[in-house]
């Protein structure tokens, strides 16, 4: 057996160009997430006007959590399909296309958000502030929308490549069953076809029309849901392939191995089932959708907790396992005899941690009445910082370490460097994520240049508002410094400064409950696919249908010159000579 | 209990850390004010304390370092 960058070279290229665009996305976020906590807690305000500020922001978000999450899923998902069914793309050129085509989209929506810094010149009118969640009313450049579609149908092509690894390899091993880690990308794109829906609509049918000028307005609610229709789910886009590192890294870097992958099977079917009728919940204070509506998808979001709870219950038994191997022993004695040594583990395990935190001010948002106490305040941001920015971003980052070696055949540079990234990543993330949830309990809001304007002094924080400003900051300064001392990894690791032996190749132990223990209706992705599908219309028909009669039309209150003057007429005089011609 | 070795030590200094600086909203709640100069320099004393054991840490992963 050979390590993976030699034996599938050209898949090895695709993967690793996938990792260093979502590298790229993660430095120019990182850059800008520093200028944000600076600027808003008022330590550093002077690099860009306030007016500036949701350019900055559009960038950060849509950097970090759109392009950096997404290409290193795909990337990542490459590796898994072509190793865990041991055969190359079924052709390559498809794979290089969906890669190709999301960096144009890339490209195309980065300009339109660059354009925001421009004021004069050839871009004055090219525009997106809008921010990554780019509903209505906020209206974009066009291209920021076309380029957002050609990035989503890049992933649509991937998913479509990866089935078709899949379909050939069953071809040829009719009577195996699905490897695990295929099954976890499968389940995972299904899940992302029937999110990624929503915004497709929204995004082809209404804001590129509407930003084009062939409307004049669009209804901002029926948009503003298709995108919580996608947004919601979006979360476990970036969430399930750090579930497979945790399932299938780290009972492997802690010596063991997973201790069961039928419960792994389940986990991943509850989120195909479960992601997308939840997404109402990022709408309770939303005036337009009727209470009932918000209650069915706040159900659904508790019962979501189910699939982090086993989650969390089959890495730490399969962790367990591994330091017990080890010669671990005790209640807690074992756990001195992990590999605390290796950035990879620790990094997993750090951000494993900080994810069970966030996962209770998670519960504070999911619940219905309570969440309007924190809506829109800083609390949101320290908790999605804590688990998109760290469970998954500081995942993915540990899991780089144990992950380069296998797609460039070279070890990395330092394992002392990447404890000490990993760390000060934690230790930052802590005070960040910790003080925005305070500053969010005292009022203050987020997505806001300058939150003491009109001289709010935000009365009732506990410590001093002052206290909590300077924690944000330093938080933040010591997360971009562990992104440097990230990034100088890569460099490094890239020039062979370190001068390791090629990495040696190893594969993935078997799981202590196999798939043989799993009752085959796990893998009826077609059952659990419709399922979800009812789900989704029984939670989203009735509110749509009611945004749509009730809430101003598919289009708000006006069509707008081009549809009034041709659209229309055009399609009356249709119907009318349809008419004439039947009658 | 093993003597715990560098990794341990930097892992237990991270902790310690983000307790002392949360630790002071703790006292904060219950009425008792801290002034905050002692409490970042003793945060930045462990910080400190936690890069060295960094450097002790080996590069080569033997069963005695972890
Ligand atoms: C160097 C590390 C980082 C720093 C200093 C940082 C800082 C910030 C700050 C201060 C805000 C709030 C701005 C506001 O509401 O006014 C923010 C927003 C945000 N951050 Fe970060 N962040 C970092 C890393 C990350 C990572 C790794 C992710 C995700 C992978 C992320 C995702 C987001 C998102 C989605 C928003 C919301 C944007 C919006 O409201 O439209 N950040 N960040
Ligand atoms: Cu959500």
């Amino acid at each position: 057996m050979e390590v993976f960058a030699n034996e599938y070279p050209d898949e090895a290229w695709v993967v690793r160009a996938a990792l260093g665009s979502a590298f790229v996305a993660l430095a120019i976020g990182g850059l800008m997430g520093l200028i944000q906590t600076l600027h808003r807690t008022g330590f550093y305000d002077s690099l860009i006007s306030n007016a500036d500020y949701y350019t900055v922001l559009t960038l950060h978000g849509v950097a970090m959590v759109l392009l950096f999450t997404i290409f290193f899923l795909v990337g990542f998902f490459q590796w898994a399909i072509t190793d865990s069914l041991g055969r190359k793309s079924e052709d390559i050129r498809i794979t290089k296309l969906w890669y190709g085509m999301m960096v144009l989209g890339s490209a195309m929506s980065a300009v339109t958000i660059l354009g925001g810094f421009v004021d004069s010149g050839s871009l004055s009118g090219v525009e997106a502030d809008v921010l990554y969640t780019f509903y209505a009313p906020l209206e974009a450049h066009p291209l920021y929308y076309m380029g957002l579609a050609v990035f989503i149908i890049g992933t649509w092509i991937a998913g479509f490549d990866w089935f078709r690894s899949w379909w050939a390899w069953k071809k040829e091993n009719p009577d195996e069953r699905m490897p695990l880690r295929t099954f976890m990308v499968l389940t995972t794109m299904l899940m992302w076809y029937l999110a990624s829906l929503g915004v497709a609509i929204s995004v082809v049918f209404f804001l590129i029309p509407w930003s084009l000028g062939i409307f004049d307005s669009v209804n901002s609610l029926l948009t503003r849901t298709l995108f919580w229709f996608f947004g919601h789910p979006v979360v476990y886009f970036w969430l399930m392939p750090v579930y497979m590192m945790w399932y299938v890294i780290m009972p492997k870097l802690a010596g063991g191995r997973l201790f069961s992958d039928p419960l792994a099977r389940i986990v991943f079917v509850l989120f195909l089932v479960l992601s997308v009728p939840t997404g109402i919940h990022h709408q309770y204070v939303d005036p337009g959708i009727a209470e009932g509506f918000k209650f069915l998808a706040m159900t659904n979001t508790m019962f979501l907790l189910l699939p982090s709870l086993l989650t969390a219950f089959t890495v730490v038994a399969s962790i367990e396992h591994g330091a017990r191997q080890r010669g671990g022993e005790g209640y807690f004695g074992w756990l001195t005899a992990l590999p605390w040594g290796k950035p990879a583990f620790t990094g997993m395990t750090l951000a494993g941690l900080m994810f069970a935190a966030a996962g209770f001010s998670g519960m504070i948002n999911a619940g219905m009445s309570i969440n309007y106490l924190v809506h829109n305040t800083l609390w949101v941001v320290g908790h999605f910082h804590m688990t998109v920015g760290t469970a998954v971003a500081l995942s993915i980052m540990a899991a780089t370490y144990w992950f380069l070696p296998k797609i460039t055949g070279r070890e990395i540079f330092s394992r002392r460097l990447g404890l000490a990234q990993v760390l000060l990543w934690f230790i930052g993330m802590v005070l960040m994520g910790n003080a925005m949830h305070r500053a969010g309990l005292a009022g203050v809001p987020r997505r806001t240049a300058d939150p003491t304007y009109d001289q709010v002094i935000y009365d009732g924080a506990y410590g001093a508002i002052g206290e909590l400003r300077f924690q944000i900051a330093l938080g933040g300064v010591l997360l971009s410094l562990s992104l440097v001392l990230f990034f100088a990894h890569l460099v490094l690791s890239s020039f062979d400064i370190g001068e390791r032996a090629a990495a040696t190749p190893d594969s993935i132990p078997a799981p202590l409950s196999g798939p043989e223990q799993a009752p085959k209706v796990l893998d009826n992705i077609r059952l659990w696919t419709s399922i979800a599908v009812v789900l989704i219309l029984i939670t989203y028909i009735l509110p749509l249908a009611s945004i749509v009669t009730d809430g101003g039309g598919w289009l708000g209150d006006s069509y707008g010159v081009i549809v009034a003057e041709y659209v229309l007429p055009a399609v009356s005089s249709t119907i009318d000579i349809f008419v004439g011609v039947v009658a | 209990m093993n003597r715990p070795g560098p990794v341990g030590i930097a892992l237990v200094l991270a902790f310690a850390v983000v307790a002392v600086i949360e630790f002071r909203t703790v006292l904060g709640m219950v009425g008792i004010d801290i002034a905050i100069g002692p409490y970042f320099a003793g945060a930045a004393i462990l910080l400190v304390g936690g890069a060295a054991a960094l450097f002790a840490v080996p590069e080569e992963l033997t069963p005695e370092s972890v």
